[in-house]
């Protein structure tokens, strides 16, 4: 009998540490990236979009601003509808290490669409990732509608950075070389 | 009286185990969804084998040719599965200006699903570009750009691997570029997902 008792109280005690953690889980409450991952019973908006290839030089000419950073704050916010669907950003907060090009304060805010409010998902597979700590250089463009900036060519706009090196979708530089193709590209 | 002893012992040992059973089942349910991808062939699918797209007619005559071309390409792939044209359906194939810093798009597909089944799919060319259906210059494709995003309502995922150029469902399309015809790994996808 007292065993019974015994495995009543864990059982409660270990099903309300289940409840825990599926809520930690179904709320993200420290976000750590601004991708999401979908639960089977999520009303999911899957966002695919078909791009037109930027090379280094396009990158650099369709921004506004380019700079090195780290990312300090990740979080979902709604913004506008569209089809009747509340509309899902998410927030990506950077504190600027280096600007290479453009003005900007030193640090700002990013927006990324798509992310995790409740039972709502927005995934945009061509948006890039962001995750909290990481240091990158960022090709940016102000969108006005938005009051905000977004990445150029999305997923082709954002590029790791570590020890002065920086990898994208358009090749390996150092930051180096970026300031000095910046410097070219806008000359013209 | 002895089988009944044990029979006691027995039920005292599963009695003691549950909790570790419970445990590992609660945490095992916990991190179920997290195996989850939604951008990878997980099952999410439409519970039909025929999906109705309605074009907008007031689009230019060019992107609702090459859309209906493309429905036809996927249609006759050798799949269970068809696209067709129709009046009454959520599933909108339309186009307008993505707007500024948005350029870099040439068209967006929106699919919405809850539980594995999709429910809604809509495709938008972005108008900020020109399209052509045929040979005009410095144009978009309009049944090359309409074939991938219809890929797209089929839940097969972009691809960015230059050594998958050839595919339709390659993430990137350049001006005057033709691909109007589906790869193997192409037609592999839509019959893995939808049978024959």
């Amino acid at each position: 009998m007292k065993h019974v008792i015994i495995n009543i109280v864990i059982l409660a005690l270990l099903a309300g540490l289940g409840l825990s953690c599926n809520q930690i889980l179904n709320e993200d409450p420290t976000l750590t990236s601004n991708k999401v991952t979908p639960h089977p019973n999520d009303d999911v908006q899957l966002i695919s979009s078909v791009m037109v290839q930027l090379e280094l030089d396009e990158l650099i000419k369709s921004s506004d601003v380019i700079l090195t950073g780290t990312v300090t704050d990740i979080g979902p916010v709604y913004r506008g509808t569209w089809q009747n669907t509340q509309l899902i950003f998410t927030d990506v907060a950077v504190e600027v290490s280096k600007l290479l090009y453009g003005q900007t304060s030193e640090s700002l805010v990013i927006q990324t669409r798509g992310g995790r409010i409740d039972g709502s998902v927005i995934i945009a597979e061509d948006e890039p990732e962001f995750r909290l700590g990481e240091e990158a250089l960022l090709f940016l463009r102000y969108n006005p509608d938005l009051d905000s900036f977004i990445v150029t060519g999305a997923l082709q706009g954002k590029w790791s950075c570590e020890n002065g090196q920086v990898i994208g979708v358009a090749g390996e530089y150092s930051i180096v070389e970026i300031e000095s193709r910046i410097s070219s590209v806008m000359a013209h | 009286m002895k089988r009944l002893s044990n029979l006691n012992i027995k039920s005292a040992m599963l009695l003691r185990t549950l909790p570790a059973i419970i445990l590992v089942a609660t945490i095992y349910a916990s991190f179920v969804p997290v195996q989850i991808q939604a951008f990878h062939y997980s099952g999410i699918h439409w519970n039909t084998d025929t999906v109705y797209f309605k074009v907008d007619i007031e689009m230019d005559q060019a992107l609702i040719d090459g859309t209906l071309a493309a429905a036809d390409t996927w249609s006759n792939a050798g799949a269970n599965f068809s696209l067709d044209s129709y009046w009454v359906t959520n599933n909108d194939v339309t186009a307008y200006n993505f707007g500024v810093g948005y350029e870099h798009i040439i068209a967006q597909c929106w699919i919405s699903y809850s539980n594995f089944i999709i429910s809604e799919a809509d495709f938008i060319f972005n108008t900020y570009h020109d399209f052509s259906w045929g040979s005009a210059y410095d144009t978009f494709d309009t049944e090359t750009v309409a074939l991938h995003e219809f890929g797209h309502w089929l839940m097969l995922n972009d691809l960015y691997d230059p050594a998958d150029s050839g595919k339709v469902m390659y993430g990137y399309i350049a001006l005057d570029q033709i691909k109007r015809d589906l790869h193997q790994d192409d037609i592999d996808g839509i019959i893995y997902i939808y049978g024959t």
